[in-house]
This record gives structure tokens, C-alpha cells and sequence, in this order.
């Protein structure tokens, strides 16, 4: 029987490593936490500049425990399913793009300019355009997310195909002329080291874009509007808490993302060759 | 008549259409090459080997290149023996996919042309064996050795059993001890295969090592220059110290210093 040394796979957090690592974590923010509330509570700041852990933690008692009503972390839920709409769309639309624009000089020269547009104007500029032609809804508001997300797709797709070394066109040339062949067992299986590391661009860039977009969309449901909102009314801890919720989900996907790169980096040996 | 000629080339000539001045690569190239030979090129850097390499596996050539005078390869035009799957090529590097194992790798143009999963499968095996690779089927090109690498898209432009075999400089990035390997090594596949080889390199020894002619190119604008036949004993091992062998290698080089000055 083999014994493997090292835990893997599913036991990948039991590590000892990885243990201690999250010990160090969490001593590092308790005593993060414990200055923080001594600082605030020394210099007597009030609460509207800057609001202590403990009123955190009240606020968070407050909104789990006794409201009935949405809580951040429902509207934080229902920002980052838009958020993912936007970002497959963006990947899929993006790749697209990319693909289009290294097939064809003059495609590029065309389409290029506008595709750079996306990343000068800036969103809330543009929101109130196209909801007046799209409307206030969901579909404006993934049309944004998507706008903003897919300048550095379509550049790095284009860029990685047209890095494809000629001999290897050429050797699949001599097996066969059809174009999808081609795409099918070189381009695309190249293109996946790309489009890993740019998925860990796009995971948080798309999670500001839905936060920035809910704005001057007024999208009732979604946790830009709501800390807008609580900043106007005051209820400071509740912005503060919501801009850590939506961290941690930005910093939980973003992990998602460079666990499954790893993973299949390692499995296909990818970038060692 | 059953055709012995395996590549039939008649006063090839290829000119480059530059900015304002032409480039002549290529001027009247004559040559044959019979079925089931072991034949070498060699000349100069920048001779026009590579160009008269992809004009024979039938590549597109770039737009502005210009060409006169006739190639037959297995009696018909190189683009149709390459369409006709009859052209195995065997580049400079290795050119493996980086994503593929040994096995799928030699089974790339298998998949492509639409063989059965049985059919790739034998296939498979079968090369494995013959490159001594079995043991290193599982293998990513990443894990194997430069010499390793080149056997393996050996392996893979054997898969479909071309008549013809055209290897451009393929053991030029290895050492000397590994090259005199992958030699004897290509030497057994060709025993065994009878397929028509043409090699290019730019080693004296290489290529008085492996073939049985030896066409010399000169420098721009090409043109053979000399053809020796070199009339030793396969394998070679035991011929590579003697002194004919030095002779061939002797009269390579003149030849080559004469046709790169």
C-alpha cells in the first residue's frame, strides 16, 4: 500500500503547513483588531470617521440575529451573481473578440480602436446612455460589467495566438487544411494558460464593475447601491462591513480561480515545455 | 513503369521579391532521389536550405516568393503528396505539444485524419516499439531530453506512414554524443521502415554518417554544387574509423569550402 507523504487533493487545507499558516492569520487580525479598537477608543474618534471593531460586531449582531429584512450579505450574494454573469459572458464574448482580431489584420485595425474605448470611457458616464437604451435593468447592467471586463481578454487572447510558433501551424498544415482541426487541437488547447491567468484579472475587476455599475443604475438589490445608501444615511459600520464582506467574496473567488489554475497547470504540465 | 524516383526536382529557381531589390535563393537546382534511400543536404548558413525544404513538403511559401522549374514528389506536385498524407516532415525543434503525453503526441495526425481509436491504438504500439519509447508513454515532452523530444515527433511523422520522409536539421540542437545516438537510432527506424529519407544538416560527419548521397549546396544563389555517393557498410560504427570514411568526410569538406566561398 502507498502512503502519500504529503496530503493532497481533498485534505489540501489539513496540511500542517497550511495550518499554521491560518494560525498566523488569524493572530495577525486579532491583534490588528485589538489596536485598531484601542486607537479609535484612545483618541476618542467618532463613529462616522471611523467606526471600532466592537461596533462592527454589533452592527453584524444586529443585521444576522434581530433583522428580518435583507441583510448585506444577501444584497453582497445577489451583486456577486451578477458579477459572475458578467464574467463568463466577458470571457466567452472577450475570447471571441481575441480570436477575430488575430485572424485578421485589417479586423484588427478596425475593431481595435473601440475595443480600447471601452477602457477610456468611464462607466458611470456610460450608464445612463445605454439604460436609456437598454433600460434600468439586469440587462444593462451585465452589458457594463462586461464592457468594463473586456479589454485585457480580447489583448492577451489576440496576443497568445499570434504567439503560436509558425512551425506549428505549419506542422499541422501538413495534416490537414481544415481550419477547425487547426483551432480545434492547437489553437484552443493553447490558449488555456491565458485565459487562466486572466480569469484571476477579471474575477475582481468584474466584482468592482458590478459595485461601480449599481449606481447610477440604482439597482435596489445589490450591495453598491446599499453602501451608497448607508454612507447618506450615516450608517457608517454598515458600509464598513459591507466593503469586508464584499472583500472577502472578491478574495474567496479570486483563490477559486488560482486553485483551479493550478490544478490544471500541473495536470496537463503546462508552461514547462 | 512502376516511378523509382521519390523527388524529382528540374531547374528549381526561387526569387524573393524584396523592397526594391530580388533576392535569388534558389537558381537551377537539379537532383533525383530514389525510393527508399537515405539522402543528405548540406551547405552553408543561409543557403536556402529551409526554403528549398518547405517547397518540397509542399508548405505555402510566402506571397512574395517567385518560382520557376518543376518538383515531383512521388510523382505528383508536393502539395498533393502532403494532401495525399505521403510527406511525413521532421522540424528543427521539436514542435511537441506541450499538453499532450508521448503517446497522444505520436497520435496527433492520427486523430486528425480520423483514424479509429483501434486503428491509433495499434498504430501507437507499434511505434512506440519501434522508437523504444514504451516505457515513456505516459510521458509529457517537458520530462523528456532534447534527443528524447526529436524521437518522439520522429515517432509522430511515421504515424501515418508517409513514403517520404523530409527532416530538417533535427538533431542540430544536441550534443555530439547524443547526436551519434539519435544517428544510429534513425539509421534502425530507416533499416526497418524502408521509407526515403532527406535530411538536411549542417554537420560534415552527420551526413557522411548517415546517407548514401550527399548533395552539397552553395551558397546564395543555391545551386548543387557536388553529389557524392558514399559507398559504406550499414551500420556505420565500425566503418566511422576507417580510412574511407575520413576520405568522404575530406572530400565534403572541400567541397563545402569551395561552395561557400
Amino acid at each position: 500500500m502507498i502512503i502519500q507523504k504529503d496530503l493532497s487533493g481533498l485534505f489540501f487545507w489539513f496540511k500542517k503547513s497550511n495550518l499554521v499558516k491560518i494560525f498566523k492569520t488569524i493572530l495577525f487580525l486579532t491583534i490588528l483588531l485589538l489596536t485598531w479598537e484601542l486607537i479609535i477608543t484612545k483618541f476618542n474618534i467618532p463613529k462616522r470617521i471611523i467606526p471600532k471593531p466592537t461596533d462592527l460586531f454589533n452592527f453584524l449582531q444586529q443585521e444576522f440575529l434581530n433583522s428580518k429584512s435583507t441583510t448585506v450579505l444577501t444584497k453582497s450574494i445577489f451583486s456577486f451573481k451578477d458579477a459572475l454573469i458578467g464574467f463568463f459572458l466577458s470571457l466567452l464574448v472577450g475570447t471571441g473578440i481575441g480570436i477575430t482580431l488575430s485572424k485578421s489584420k485589417t479586423v484588427d485595425a478596425i475593431l481595435f480602436p473601440f475595443l480600447f474605448l471601452t477602457q477610456i470611457v468611464p462607466v458611470p458616464a456610460l450608464a445612463p446612455v445605454l439604460a436609456a437604451i437598454l433600460g434600468y435593468g439586469q440587462t444593462t447592467k451585465i452589458f457594463l460589467i462586461v464592457l468594463f471586463t473586456i479589454f485585457p481578454i480580447a489583448v492577451i487572447i489576440k496576443n497568445a495566438i499570434l504567439n503560436i510558433p509558425e512551425n506549428y501551424t505549419l506542422l499541422l498544415h501538413t495534416y490537414t487544411r481544415k481550419r477547425f482541426a487547426i483551432f480545434k487541437h492547437l489553437i484552443l488547447p493553447s490558449l488555456v494558460p491565458p485565459l487562466l491567468s486572466v480569469m484571476k484579472i477579471v474575477a475582481t475587476s468584474s466584482i468592482v464593475a458590478t459595485i461601480i455599475t449599481e449606481l447610477p443604475l440604482s439597482v435596489k438589490n445589490g450591495i453598491g447601491k446599499d453602501i451608497y445608501n448607508s454612507f447618506n444615511n450615516q450608517l457608517i459600520p454598515r458600509v464598513w462591513v459591507s466593503v469586508i464582506i464584499i472583500s472577502i467574496i472578491s478574495l474567496l473567488f479570486f483563490n477559486c480561480i488560482s486553485f483551479f489554475e493550478k490544478y490544471i497547470t500541473s495536470k496537463y504540465k503546462y508552461g514547462q515545455y | 513503369m512502376v516511378n523509382t524516383k521519390a523527388i524529382e526536382v528540374k531547374r528549381l529557381s526561387a526569387d524573393f521579391k524584396g523592397d526594391g531589390k530580388d533576392l535569388n535563393v534558389l537558381s537551377n537546382i537539379n537532383f533525383t532521389i530514389s525510393k527508399g534511400s537515405f539522402n543528405c543536404i548540406i551547405g552553408p548558413s543561409g543557403c536556402g536550405k529551409s526554403t528549398l525544404f518547405r517547397l518540397l513538403s509542399g508548405l505555402p511559401t510566402r506571397d512574395s516568393c517567385k518560382i520557376s522549374g518543376s518538383i515531383r514528389v512521388l510523382g505528383k506536385k508536393p502539395e498533393t503528396a502532403s494532401r495525399n498524407r505521403e510527406i511525413g516532415l521532421v522540424l528543427q525543434k521539436p514542435t511537441l505539444l506541450e499538453w499532450r503525453d508521448v503517446q497522444s503526441n505520436i497520435a496527433l495526425p492520427l486523430e486528425i485524419m480520423g483514424y479509429t481509436k483501434e486503428k491509433q491504438e495499434e498504430k501507437i504500439s507499434e511505434l512506440l516499439n519501434l522508437l523504444d519509447l514504451n516505457e515513456y508513454s505516459e510521458y509529457r515532452p517537458s520530462e523528456l531530453s532534447g534527443g528524447m523530444q526529436q524521437k518522439v515527433s520522429i515517432g509522430r511523422a511515421l504515424a501515418y506512414d508517409p513514403e517520404l520522409l523530409l527532416m530538417d536539421e533535427p538533431f542540430g540542437a544536441l550534443d555530439e554524443i547524443n547526436r551519434r545516438r539519435m544517428n544510429n537510432e534513425i539509421i534502425k527506424i530507416w533499416r526497418k521502415t524502408k521509407k526515403t529519407i532527406l535530411f538536411i544538416t549542417h554537420s560534415i560527419d552527420e551526413a557522411v554518417y548517415l546517407s548514401q548521397k550527399v548533395m552539397v549546396l552553395s551558397k546564395k544563389p543555391s545551386t548543387i554544387h557536388k553529389t557524392i555517393n558514399i559507398d559504406l557498410e550499414y551500420p556505420r560504427e565500425k566503418e566511422e574509423n576507417s580510412s574511407k570514411y575520413f576520405k568522404y568526410i575530406k572530400e565534403v569538406r572541400g567541397y563545402l569550402n569551395e561552395a561557400s566561398c
